[in-house]
């Protein structure tokens, strides 16, 4: 794919940018040093020759000198090297007009027109011009590239939710699915609800899910929908507890965080255990913040399935909250004996 | 051929009665020489050619300050004092500079 910067690191659209540079700079030194009301062919020549003994100041400058000692702990070296820099092409400039030229030039008369001084002040100038050009030109490339990474950082991102959310999804309707068999295999008439339940679910994966962040009364719509499709299949032993407090309408949240801990509950307590089994839900929102907590007792399948799948969801859950709440959450899952804890705390 | 400096001093040459009457009438000017010694008794004064001079800035090949008079073909090189001699200690020993045929020559009288 073709870097969005190339303009500025084309080699020749490089060379064509300093060839306009100096075509420029020719020119305006032209206007600045002609004797009489127009250029004269003198002029030309002496313009021509004066922008020569400039030039390769310059390019020892931005092409040597700042690359290789343009940085903060060579700095007075650099400036050393630039100083010797602009008093030998001065030296030159200056010997040249005022001695060499004759010998070169014998059929052109002309002569150094500045001072020693003059001629270090117009070099100094000069490549402070080109030495900005060039810092400016370097940082437009640096920012754009870093611009660029940021953006490949965040499409990275995208996709890697992406593929999180789509690992959630299957991971999801597999433990539903496999409770619906259950549920076909007593022949349990309530059996088309659950399934209604399920589709309804659905649709919120395929088409809500898709944003990174939703509002949060939709979030707790899906869970209730959940629960109650849970409630279903769950034993009549199942303790289950909900509370809620504070006010949710307004915030949003990133969508499938909290189901998969309600699953999770579900999956390892509400079923299977030889003792009452109990989900304990409580949700609090104050101003801006949201804490979480779950608690769900233990069953024998925790015991016995130990397969590569299970923790998935979990792990999912906090490559998630790294990703969409860096910074902005505390997850504290404690896992006794006879219990399973999880608290989330957000900054919505 | 005279050299005008454009960088006039206020307080030397012309009176300051006559500056004061008309001061833009008077403006300081050089003429400039070259002096060979040929022995003890004769020295020569080469005069700047001022023909080959008003050629080569015609032909565009030097580069000095100059007014030209194209109502009589007469120029006026009017560069400052310091190009002048910059000039000169350059081009000072540059035949092609000086008019050899109209040369004056002063013998001391023995």
């Amino acid at each position: 794919m073709k870097n969005k910067y190339w303009k500025l690191t084309h080699p020749i659209l490089r060379t064509i940018q300093h060839l306009a540079f100096w075509t420029l700079s020719f020119f305006v030194f032209l206007y600045l040093f002609k004797t009489g009301a127009k250029p004269e062919k003198i002029d030309y020549v002496y313009t021509i020759l004066f922008q020569l003994t400039l030039i390769p100041a310059v390019y020892l400058n931005i092409e040597l000198l700042l690359p290789k000692l343009g940085n903060r702990k060579r700095i007075l070296l650099y400036l050393f090297a630039l100083a010797a820099v602009i008093i030998f092409f001065t030296w030159i400039n200056y010997n040249f007009f005022d001695k060499w030229s004759a010998k070169v030039f014998p059929d052109y008369f002309f002569i150094s027109y500045f001072t020693f001084r003059e001629i270090i002040l117009f070099f100094s100038v000069y490549i402070i011009i080109t030495t900005l050009l060039k810092l400016s030109k370097s940082w437009f490339l640096v920012s754009g590239l870093q611009k660029e990474l940021l953006e490949k950082e965040k499409q990275k991102t995208e996709v890697e939710l992406k593929a999180l959310k789509a690992q959630i999804n299957p991971h999801f309707f597999f433990n539903t699915l496999n409770s619906i068999y259950s549920m076909a295999l007593d022949k349990d008439e309530r059996l088309p609800g659950t399934v209604l339940q399920l589709s309804d679910l659905m649709r919120y994966f395929l088409y809500v899910s898709k944003d990174n962040f939703i509002p949060l009364e939709k979030e707790m719509t899906v869970l209730d929908n959940y629960i109650a499709l849970q409630k279903i299949r769950s034993d009549s032993s199942l303790n289950f507890e909900i509370k809620s407090s504070g006010e949710i309408n307004g915030q949003k949240i990133a969508p499938l965080l909290l189901i998969t801990f309600l699953e999770n509950a579900f999956k390892h307590g509400a079923k299977g255990s030889s003792e009452k089994s109990f989900i304990f839900l409580n949700t609090i929102i104050e101003k801006n913040k949201l804490v979480f907590s779950i608690e769900n007792n233990k069953g024998y399948v925790d015991e016995i399935k130990t397969d590569e799948y299970n923790g998935l969801g979990l792990e999912n859950v906090k490559r998630q909250l790294e990703l969409l709440y860096p910074g902005k959450h505390l997850l504290k899952i404690s896992n006794e004996q006879d219990r399973f804890k999880v608290q989330l705390q957000l900054n919505l | 051929m005279n050299f005008s400096d454009a960088d006039l001093n206020e307080d030397d040459s012309s009176s300051i009665s006559e500056r004061e009457i008309c001061p833009t009438c008077f403006l300081q000017s050089y003429t400039i020489a070259r002096i060979r010694f040929s022995n003890s008794n004769t020295i020569k004064l080469d005069f700047i050619d001022g023909d080959f001079l008003y050629k080569q800035i015609n032909a565009g090949r030097m580069k000095l300050k100059h007014e030209t008079d194209e109502l009589y073909g007469t120029f006026l090189i009017t560069a400052s004092t310091y190009e002048l001699q910059q000039f000169i200690q350059k081009y000072g020993n540059d035949d092609r500079f000086f008019d050899k045929e109209n040369s004056v020559t002063l013998i001391r009288k023995s």
